[in-house]
């Protein structure tokens, strides 16, 4: 024991270097970066929209496309996976008013899912690049251009990667931590990676990619839960790059409540855990790059949250008298310095983002003890549905977000 | 006012925590301190606001791993623990006060130099032209109207209204702002600068009023309207053309009349393709 807990401890700490690296790199990166210069020809784009059910959202979606400044050409595809709502009605009423709209009605199929409804769209596209977005977002109108000329100019790029902002950040606390998160995990990490190693992972939504590189990559997995990583893995196999541009942001809504946060976390937790299942088994994902995004998947949801089982364990025992701890690992400064580590990271999303202010502050103050704690929850859930998934061999289920 | 307070707070504490540091080390280093402190400060002021943040953050963390290093070779005790953990807060706090007042320094400089900037490029413009709200709408037709009668001059009036959709949105009228937003800047290009006026009476529903205008002056400025729409690729410029509709202001002998026309028009779409206007298929 006298062994295995300063081994843990510097592993621990060995992990909150690499993302104080990360946050530097980040700030750095978005600090130093410009747009990168317009084209001279924009080449052809078509937006994959998947929609299912979306009629709360779809049209504040479809305005935001419609007043998308592209000087290419740019064809909108509505891909309505069978609704049952007003989703067909809405669309056709924008395809009525808008060319470059297009209502699509995917034929039903298994799997469920928007790997298989994107997989529909691209056959129908014939443009250079393919747009993703969600059905709720609302893309600011410069961000499909800023992906395209960063996509184009960036040497052995596939596509490029932008910003996804929460649009319902100040609804509850909920919402808050949501927004707070993104701009650290998903934004200036993002950047970090990409400034040190050159690597991008796609988000899902705001994202361009070659038609080609797509087609080369097998297209989406309509199986994968987290089809949007799934793809970067396999587009990185074929040595595409994906930068990132923090300047190209549309805007999401995020879960208001906590049973559809549990939800929507689980299957990308789940869809995560597939993915470091599928890494093991395919040989093409064993090459240079696709080993960096390996090591990062793996540092995150295994060695991390590991690590944070132990450290919380060790600190409840020893709080509680269980375990007495030598005083050879300086354990109440490392939890200080963690707790302090994090709260920079939050700090330096709100600085770089603008969103600092006294209630973000004290936001950030508790978190580390809220809600990155359910990071481990949301693991062990994710886990235990992923093994029963496999053991009796099934499909896995698409369990869409709840709109608001 | 709340600026210079907050300012003012910032700079004691840095003096607070300047001098508290300074106590905390031997008088042999108190001066290497100040002079770091000093140097952090002119970066800060010298680098842009993400820039310095950055080093702030470097340092900051570097401060912090330093911090466990030391601990952990030394084997500190929870005292010594402790003692550096209030002692990593002051430098930090300390820093942060640094970088948030040079931070907002600049930010003034800033603001006053944009404001500058501002006021000579107002001087240079004329009246900034735009689509006017409902009521500035109506009190300057009200005002037209008057100036009209008096000179005996025709006048047209052309609403566009885009049809609204209910089904889907929880029961809610629901109009593209995207369309209303193209049409009214087709429409602020197709008439005369400070002279027509362009406004959206309804949330669905915009119109253009043409002074000494007659029914062929009007369709001179719809087939621009409709030219303009064309241009912007967007939107059907046929369907939007097919909105249209014109009065004729001169049939309108008082300001009740227009007013009540108004109305008609700033309700919903369903019922007013029912209303008078006649369609200008206008190419």
């Amino acid at each position: 024991m006298s062994v295995i807990l300063p081994v843990i401890a510097a592993l621990f700490w060995l992990l909150l270097l690499y993302y104080s690296v990360l946050c530097v790199a980040g700030l750095a990166f978005r600090s130093k970066t410009a747009p990168s210069p317009p084209l001279d020809e924009y080449p052809s784009v078509a937006i994959l929209i998947a929609a299912y059910n979306e009629e709360k959202v779809l049209a504040q979606t479809l305005d935001a496309m419609a007043r998308l400044k592209y000087d290419g050409p740019l064809t909108v595809y509505v891909l309505n996976d069978s609704s049952s709502d007003a989703t067909g009605d809405i669309a056709d009423y924008y395809a009525s008013m808008f060319p470059h709209i297009r209502h699509v009605k995917v034929p039903p199929g298994t799997p469920k899912g928007k790997g298989r409804v994107l997989n529909y769209g691209l056959t129908l596209a014939r443009e250079q690049y393919i747009a993703v977005y969600d059905a709720d977002n609302q893309p600011e109108p410069d961000a499909l251009r800023l992906l395209i000329e960063a996509a184009v100019q960036t040497p052995g790029a596939a596509g490029a990667v932008g910003y996804v902002k929460t649009l319902n950040a100040e609804k509850n606390g909920l919402t808050r931590m949501i927004a707070l998160e993104f701009a650290v995990f998903q934004l200036l990490m993002q950047c970090g990676r990409w400034y040190l190693f050159g690597l991008g992972t796609l988000t899902g939504t705001n994202l361009v990619v070659k038609r080609e590189a797509i087609v080369a990559a097998g297209g989406w997995d309509s199986s994968a839960l987290a089809e949007d990583a799934d793809l970067s893995i396999s587009l990185a196999a074929l040595g595409g790059k994906l930068p990132i541009v923090p300047q190209a942001r549309s805007w999401e809504q995020e879960p208001q409540t906590f049973a559809v946060w549990l939800r929507q976390r689980t299957r990308w937790m789940q869809g995560n855990l597939q993915l470091i299942g599928k890494m093991f088994e395919q040989p093409a994902w064993r090459e240079r790059h696709v080993v960096l995004h390996a090591v990062h998947i793996l540092s995150i949801y295994i060695v991390f949250a590991a690590v944070l089982f132990i450290s919380d364990a060790w600190f409840l025992l020893g709080v509680l008298g269980i375990v007495h701890t030598s005083y050879t690992v300086p354990l109440l400064l490392l939890w200080f310095e963690a707790w302090l580590i994090y709260v920079i990271q939050l700090l330096s999303a709100e600085v770089a983002d603008d969103m600092a202010s006294p209630v973000n502050l004290a936001v950030s103050f508790i978190m580390y003890v809220t809600y990155s704690q359910l990071w481990l929850f949301l693991l062990v859930r994710a886990a235990v549905l992923e093994y029963k998934r496999r053991r009796v061999n099934v499909e896995p289920v698409w369990d869409k977000t709840l709109r608001f | 006012m709340k600026r210079s307070i907050g300012i003012a707070a910032l700079t004691l504490i840095q003096i607070a925590l300047t001098v508290w540091l300074v106590m905390q080390v031997p008088v042999s280093v108190a001066w290497l301190v100040l002079v770091a402190a000093a140097l952090l400060y002119g970066l800060f002021l010298y680098l842009s606001p993400l820039g310095s943040f950055t080093l702030l953050v470097a340092v900051i963390l570097l401060h912090a791993f330093f911090a466990v290093a030391q601990g952990w070779k030394l084997g500190w005790d929870i005292g010594t623990q402790s003692q550096s953990i209030v002692y990593q807060l002051g430098v930090l706090v300390l820093m942060a006060a640094s970088w948030a007042q040079a931070t907002e320094l600049r930010r003034w400089a800033r603001q006053y130099e944009e404001a500058q900037r501002q006021i000579a490029a107002l001087r240079k413009m004329d009246e900034a032209v735009s689509v006017l709200s409902a009521n500035e709408f109506k009190d300057r037709l009200k005002a037209i109207m008057v100036s009209l009668r008096r000179r005996n001059e025709p006048g047209m009036i052309v609403f566009v209204p885009v049809p609204s959709y209910v089904d889907g949105f929880g029961g809610q009228r629901y109009t593209p702002e995207t369309v209303l937003q193209v049409v009214g800047e087709a429409a602020l290009k197709s008439v005369r600068d400070q002279f027509d006026i362009v406004g959206r009476i309804s949330p669905s529903t915009i119109a253009i009023v043409l002074q000494r205008c007659d029914r062929e002056g009007a369709h001179r400025m719809l087939r621009r309207f409709h030219r303009l729409l064309h241009q912007q690729r967007r939107i059907r410029a046929d369907l939007v053309m097919s909105w249209v509709r014109l009065e004729d202001l001169f049939v309108f002998q008082d300001w009740s009349a227009v007013e009540a026309l108004l109305e008609e028009w700033s309700a919903d779409y369903d019922a007013s393709v029912q209303r008078r206007g006649v369609p200008e298929p206008c190419q």
